[in-house]
């Protein structure tokens, strides 16, 4: 041990002439000279040069995983910043993975460098729980875990992993209570959390619960019993909850629509961004049929509902996504638009809708737009009726606007009569511009005189047909735009052209056309036709169009 | 142009310009630190971990790099491509895999972060594709894991996350 300390005494001591200063700073930051001196000493001595301190005990771990290396070249190069550098040149998790299985050195160093998402199953519970407690492992996912999990002394999940990384839990099906319970009190570092599928639900509040968690997700497909889901909504607490997704099957409940609301409602200080998705999977309940799903209709319930409307009141929303209840509107179901309705800060609003023929579920498109003009940024709206642009006329920050479902569907066939007023309220600053109610021609030259976008969709008018001139009109005008679908009417002659026009034009692709053969332009009448095209501004060229 | 004269491990002295010299992180901050001014010719730089035809390939490759703009800074989430070698660098780098090691630690040494990228890029060429059993016959490594840790390695990848 004495001669270690002198050989480094020696070399860090003052020297006079450059040569030695240089010296000097290569031996106090260089592993390689520690090699050098480590080479001369016993195996024993090596093993108290290990005691000395935390870097010198890294510096003969390292020295000691290269002694299994035979070449005396990669000897050297396993330097672990080195090989760190060239894994970092792997592209893949799968090729960083495969040389974990060159060599324990080459595992040490690259097992930092990739995220581990492993499914915690029966199956596979012991692989798990075993994982090398240095790996990432940043996301956990649980299915069909029957068997009970081992604890530690603290009641928690006994593992070889580091809890402390485990960002984010997903329950699948097959997951029951007990093994639920253990896992969300066993990660308290997660930030995020799913069930997908689930159909039991733990509550497990207390102070220093989720202290993390900032995003839960609920996907809950029907098939189970609702009351674990029931008290979940309605109890569950997360004190810094920001994202909140619930995507539940909808069963005629009252009770489960006022819950899903309630969660809501009860995180109304964290809340940043809501998706609530309660819409019946492929089915479609007309309003009459509500009398069946009113089942429970309490004074106390109506209470609960006014307390939850006021609490929305002081929601600060970002971005809220709801896609409604088809009979949203009617008798007990108007928590989604009171919750849409109160919001005055949202930056983005997403909403879809149903709507019965007769329209009357009035959704408050007006209030809602008028509320948030300061802020939003980012608008997707249904639209069974007359939109009107000065609705939209403050809004500053617009970047994209979306009415309607302009990839098809079904409002364009049952809502055809709806019309935008006032197209020159539109902000000019717009860059996305996406609608399925139909524009005039005059509407449409006033957007490809005034806007510059980078995405246009539209629908023209049945009365006004158009032509390759119209189409190389917008892509003349139109000098940021690096997507363009419409669908209009025409004669088969100037589908064809057009076709031939894109083909032969470098710089533009189209990725679907279509003329007037299926069900859908049958319903809009006659002689329709749709494209779907993308301009690669870097390629194509206006002067060869003009 | 001001001249600095690098010695090599094995005594070799090569008169290098200032300039390309300083594209040495290494060589800049003792250049730096000791106070060696543009026209101190006379001041001999030693290099102890670089031997003499390490140090004359990375002479050559930073002459033909002197004018590249400086490279970016390190950002790990940055895509990072090994197909965009140049061409000059890829023929340049033909060479025994002992000398691309040498150049590799030169590279490291001397913190030339163009030449140790291409480098580098150039060893994970080597390496993607292969299996682990064909990357320890290319690099000489013995295998050193058990059956055991082995197949739990094998069992611990299968959930690595996809990028």
């Amino acid at each position: 041990m004495e001669e270690v300390v002198k050989i480094l005494n020696d070399a860090i001591s003052p020297c006079p002439n450059t040569y030695h200063r240089l010296n000097h700073l290569s031996i106090a930051n260089d592993e390689r000279t520690m090699r050098k001196i480590l080479h001369y000493l016993s195996f024993e001595d090596v093993r108290q040069c290990r005691l000395v301190c935390k870097k010198w005990q890294a510096s003969v771990d390292s020295f000691l995983s290269t002694l299994t290396m035979t070449s005396p070249f990669l000897r050297d190069l396993v330097l672990e910043p080195v090989v760190d550098r060239i894994a970092s040149f792997l592209e893949t998790s799968r090729e960083q993975c495969k040389c974990r299985l060159v060599c324990r050195k080459f595992n040490f160093i690259v097992k930092h460098r990739v995220d581990f998402v492993p499914c915690l199953t029966d199956r596979t519970r012991l692989a798990v729980l075993s994982m090398d407690e240095e790996l990432r492992i940043t996301q956990l996912r649980i299915k069909d875990l029957y068997l009970i999990l081992p604890l530690d002394s603290n009641g928690e999940l006994q593992c070889n992993f580091n809890r402390r990384l485990v960002q984010s839990l997903v329950f699948y099906e097959g997951v029951p209570a007990s093994n639920k319970r253990i896992l969300l009190v066993s990660f308290p570092k997660m930030t995020e959390l799913s069930f997908l599928g689930s159909s039991s639900f733990v509550v497990c509040n207390g102070l220093d619960r989720f202290l993390y968690l900032k995003k839960l997700q609920l996907r809950v497909d029907g098939t189970g019993d609702s009351g674990s889901l029931l008290e979940f909504l309605g109890k569950a607490k997360f004190p810094v909850l920001e994202d909140a997704v619930l995507d539940l099957y909808f069963r005629r409940d009252i009770v489960l629509y006022f819950e899903a609301h309630h969660f809501i409602a009860n995180h109304w200080k964290t809340l940043k961004a809501v998706t609530l998705k309660l819409c019946p999977k492929y089915e479609y309940i007309p309003p009459d049929c509500l009398s069946d799903i009113v089942m429970v209709h309490t004074i106390s319930l109506l209470r609960q509902f006014q307390e939850v409307m006021k609490a929305f009141d002081t929601l600060e929303l970002e971005s809220l996504s709801i896609d409604f209840l088809p009979f949203e509107g009617t008798s007990l179901f108007y928590l989604s638009f009171a919750l849409a309705e109160s919001q005055q800060s949202l930056q983005r609003i997403s909403m879809r809708k149903e709507f019965s023929q007769s329209r009357e579920e009035l959704l408050p498109l007006d209030t809602i737009l008028l509320k948030n003009a300061v802020t939003l940024v980012d608008i997707n709206i249904p639209h069974p009726y007359n939109f009107d642009c000065t609705w939209i006329e403050g809004c500053d920050q617009l970047e994209t606007l979306c009415i309607g479902e302009t990839s098809g569907g079904r409002y364009q066939m049952m809502f055809s009569q709806s019309n935008i007023f006032t197209v020159t309220a539109i902000p000019l600053q717009i860059q996305k511009l996406k609608t399925s109610i139909r524009l005039t021609r005059d509407q449409v030259q006033w957007i490809i005189r005034n806007l510059q976008l980078i995405e246009f969709h539209f629908f023209g008018h049945q009365s006004d047909f158009y032509c390759l001139q119209d189409v190389k009109y917008i892509l003349c005008h139109q000098l940021k735009l690096n997507t363009l679908t419409f669908n209009c009417s025409m004669s088969c002659k100037h589908f064809l052209l057009i076709k031939e026009f894109i083909r032969s034009t470098k710089g533009i692709v189209c990725h679907d056309s279509v003329y007037g053969e299926e069900e859908f332009f049958v319903a809009l009448g006659d002689s329709r036709a749709k494209f779907n095209i993308s301009i690669d501004n870097s390629l194509f060229s206006r002067d060869a169009v003009r | 142009m001001p001249v600095v004269r690098l010695q090599s491990v094995d005594g070799e002295v090569f008169p290098v310009d200032v300039e390309i010299a300083r594209m040495s992180f290494a060589i800049r901050n003792m250049l730096d630190d000791l106070g060696v001014q543009d026209n101190d010719a006379e001041e001999v730089i030693p290099l102890p971990n670089v031997t003499g035809p390490i140090l004359r390939k990375v002479i050559e490759w930073c002459t033909h790099h002197k004018d590249d703009p400086p490279p970016p800074e390190e950002d790990d989430t940055r895509e990072k491509r090994t197909d965009d070698i140049p061409a000059w660098d890829q023929e340049f780098l033909r060479v025994d895999q002992a000398v691309l090691f040498d150049i590799i630690l030169a590279a490291n040494y001397l913190d030339i972060k163009g030449l140790l990228d291409v480098t580098c890029k150039t060893v994970a060429n080597m390496i993607k594709g292969k299996t682990p059993e064909e990357i320890r016959k290319l690099f000489n490594i013995k295998n050193d894991f058990t059956p055991a840790e082995e197949e739990q390695i094998r069992k611990e990848n299968e959930w690595c996350e996809e990028k």
